[in-house]
This record gives structure tokens, sequence and C-alpha cells, in this order.
């Protein structure tokens, strides 16, 4: 539909306007008016300024209204001439360029930085997996803790030597470090009966210390 | 060297300070006049003008090159009044101090027909003083989204297409909410003048 046609129709969210054939009056409801407002904007169709033009010609109460849009148009300007004549506009370039040159503030460099396209997918994938870490269960460690060394067997004749670490509070941390026979062999377990069994636990004696390194 | 908005910008974009430099003075004086009409404090509206300016610089890269600059100044200056609006709470307006060249154009604006009971009144410049300070409360009292797209059109003579731009509105209800924002205003004026605006039974 071109602009000149009689029935003018505008995009959706739009008041809709008709203008069907010359209008001798035009009332004074809102989609007069409405057309009166883009008639001074110069934003009609030919056939919707033919109308306001028609009406502006018959009835007084529009030419009053068009006279009082006008008027707070140009009082609008009026007032804002006199605002910006009072400003002082020196060195805004200037302070302008030097805000810039500094490093924008970390709001302002991820706002940037959220419009780009990669930047979403990849904050999304790097809370995913941070929140992956933070919530899973916790699995027990080994020395942690709380935990307390029970027993410690090889599976294999080896010799279990310890390996002490003192944290600042005291407490220890022991590792047993199983070392081959002198051989470095592997040999299948054979357990003499003499020797402690698998869950059997070392004899005190032979447990280490802390600080027996 | 070109110097229009289009080649400045790519100038810009590629570091070149003198040519961002000559879009804040192309631009400087529009930006505060529609700064000072939404944030009515000069000194607020200076800093809208400069906070404008900066995120423009920082958003070069991802202006668009097939987009009108100034809709695009014009919008983040929009965007950042809002923000001072909020932040700042309440109003805080300063009125425009006036000299016999406002006092003139005011009176030849002829709001509702101001201007003929104005006439040879004695007590005229007190009375053109308190038109205009009825006007900028009017304006005060309109919502922003009125007040930024009457000051867009007003003092900038922003065409629908343009506003629709500026104002990320479909063009259609540029008309309407420009319709609206003269409507409230006129209705307050004329309270606040005792003038009553031209109506008939159909009026909505």
């Amino acid at each position: 539909m071109s602009k000149t046609d009689a029935e003018a129709e505008y995009e959706p969210g739009c008041v809709r306007l008709k203008v069907e054939g010359p209008l001798a009056v035009m009332s004074l409801n809102s989609n007069t008016l409405q057309l009166l407002s883009a008639y001074i904007d110069g934003e009609l169709t030919a056939a919707e300024r033919e109308a306001v033009e028609r009406a502006l010609a018959e009835d007084p109460r529009v030419r009053e209204i068009q006279q009082s849009m006008r008027g707070l148009g140009s009082a609008m300007r009026a007032l804002s001439e006199a605002g910006v004549a009072r400003a002082d506009f020196t060195g805004l370039a200037d302070r302008v360029l030097g805000q810039v040159s500094r490093r924008p503030a970390v709001v302002d460099r991820l706002r940037e930085a959220w419009r780009r396209p990669w930047f979403p997918v990849g904050g999304l994938v790097a809370v995913a997996a941070a929140a992956f870490f933070v919530l899973r269960p916790a699995a027990p460690v080994p020395g942690g803790e709380g935990v307390v060394v029970q027993s410690a067997t090889a599976d294999a004749p080896a010799q279990l030597q310890p390996v002490v670490l003192k944290t600042d509070t005291g407490d220890a941390i022991i590792w047993l470090v199983e070392h081959p026979d002198a051989s470095g062999a592997h040999r299948p377990t054979t357990l003499s009966p003499d020797k402690p069994g698998p869950q059997a636990p070392i004899p005190a004696q032979q447990r280490p210390r802390a600080g027996e390194l | 060297m070109a110097t229009d908005d289009h080649s400045l910008v790519q100038r810009a974009r590629s570091g070149d300070e003198r040519a961002f430099r000559l879009l804040v003075e192309r631009y400087q004086k529009k930006v505060y006049a529609v700064a000072l009409g939404m944030v009515k404090d000069r000194e607020d509206a200076m800093d809208v003008v400069q906070e404008a300016f900066v995120k423009v610089h920082r958003s070069l890269e991802s202006f668009k090159s097939d987009a009108t600059f100034y809709t695009w100044l014009y919008r983040i200056t929009v965007n950042v009044c809002i923000d001072v609006i909020r932040r700042r709470g309440g109003s805080r307006s300063q009125t425009i101090e006036f000299d016999e060249h406002v006092a003139h154009d005011l009176t030849e604006a002829n709001l509702g027909g101001v201007s003929s009971q104005l006439g040879n009144n004695p007590e005229k410049a007190v009375l053109q003083r308190e038109l205009g300070e009825k006007i900028q409360a009017a304006l005060e009292q309109i919502p922003e989204k009125h007040r930024a797209i009457l000051l867009l059109r007003e003092l900038d003579g922003l065409s629908y297409e343009e506003l629709a731009q500026a104002l990320e509105i479909p063009k259609g209800t540029v008309m309407s909410r420009l319709f609206h924002a003269r409507a409230k205003v006129q209705k307050l004026l004329s309270e606040s003048l005792g003038i009553p605006l031209p109506s008939d039974d159909e009026q909505d």
C-alpha cells in the first residue's frame, strides 16, 4: 500500500488510523488530534494531510489546538537555547578523551564483554564447571583432617617407609611409601606366618612417629 | 579529508582522537540540550554529556555502520539521563534564567492564546517568567519516555523514522507517543495557566 492511499495503516502498537475520503468536519477525538500532531511534524500521507487541512480551514478549535501544539515546540526551543547558551563546553572533549584513555571500570568492561557473542556462552560454561566442582559431594581425602591411619599393608614383600609431613599446627600427615625389594623385581604376594597379614595392624614399634624423617 | 559522521566514526574506531574530538564538538550542544531537558540540572546535564560520549567511545566497535550516528548517540544519551534521574531519586530542577530574548520567544510561541493575554500588560515580564516556569514544570511532570520523545522531536527535529531508531520503538508508536506527550503537557499547562483547551463531547 502506498503512502498516498486514502486508507493509511500503521505498524502494530500504533493507534489504527483510517481516513476514508474527504472529511467535511473532523471531530476533536484522539484520532483527530493524533493526526494533527503528526501533521505538524510533516509525517502524514497525502490523504491524511488533506483531511487535516480541510478541518483546519473549517474548524477554529482545530486551528487553536494546532497553534497551541506549535507554540509548545517554539517555547521548548526558546527555553532550551537559553539553557545551552549558558553552558560552558570548554575542555569537554579533553575530559572525555582523558576518561576513555584510562582503563574502564570493571563493570563497564564486563558489560562490553557481555556484548561479544562468545562471552555469554563461555561464561555459562565456566559457571557450570565451577558449580560442579563446588557442589559435588566431597570425596574422602587420604591423609586429610580426621583420618587416622589404622594399618598399612603391602601387596608384595616390600619395605614400608614413612614420610611424615608436619603442619604449622603440629598435626602430622603420614604417607607410607612402598619400596621394592633390593632386586626391584615384582614378586607375587606371599605372606609368611610371622609377618602381618594384609589387614593386620603395623606393630606399634614399627609405626612412624611425627618427626621421624 | 571527509568529515561526515560515518567517516569520523571509522577514523575514531581506528584510534584517531582528532576524529572523535570533532564528533564531540559537533554534537555536544545538541546532546546537552536533550540532557538538560531530561535531568533539569546544569551540572547533571554536563555530566550526562560526558558520560554519553565516553560510552560512545567505548562502544565504537559495536556501532553498526548502517545505523545513523546521531540516533545512536541520542539513544545512549537518553539512557544515561534515565540512569541519572533514577540514581538521583527525586527531582532537582533549576529554572532557566530569562533574558529579553527568551521572553520574546516565549511570547511569540503563543501557547494557547497566552500571547494575546499578555498584550501590553505592565507585568508582562513577570508573566513571561511564570509562563517559562510553568512549561518547565509541565515537562517535568510527564513520564520520562514522553519527555524524551518530545525533546528529541522539538529540539533536534528528528523524523519519526529517526525517533524510532533512537528510542528503539516501532514507527507507529512514535506517532502515538508524541501525540500523548503533547496532549499531557498541554493539559497540564491549561490547568496551570487557567486556559481551557478546545474540546467537544467526542474527545477521549
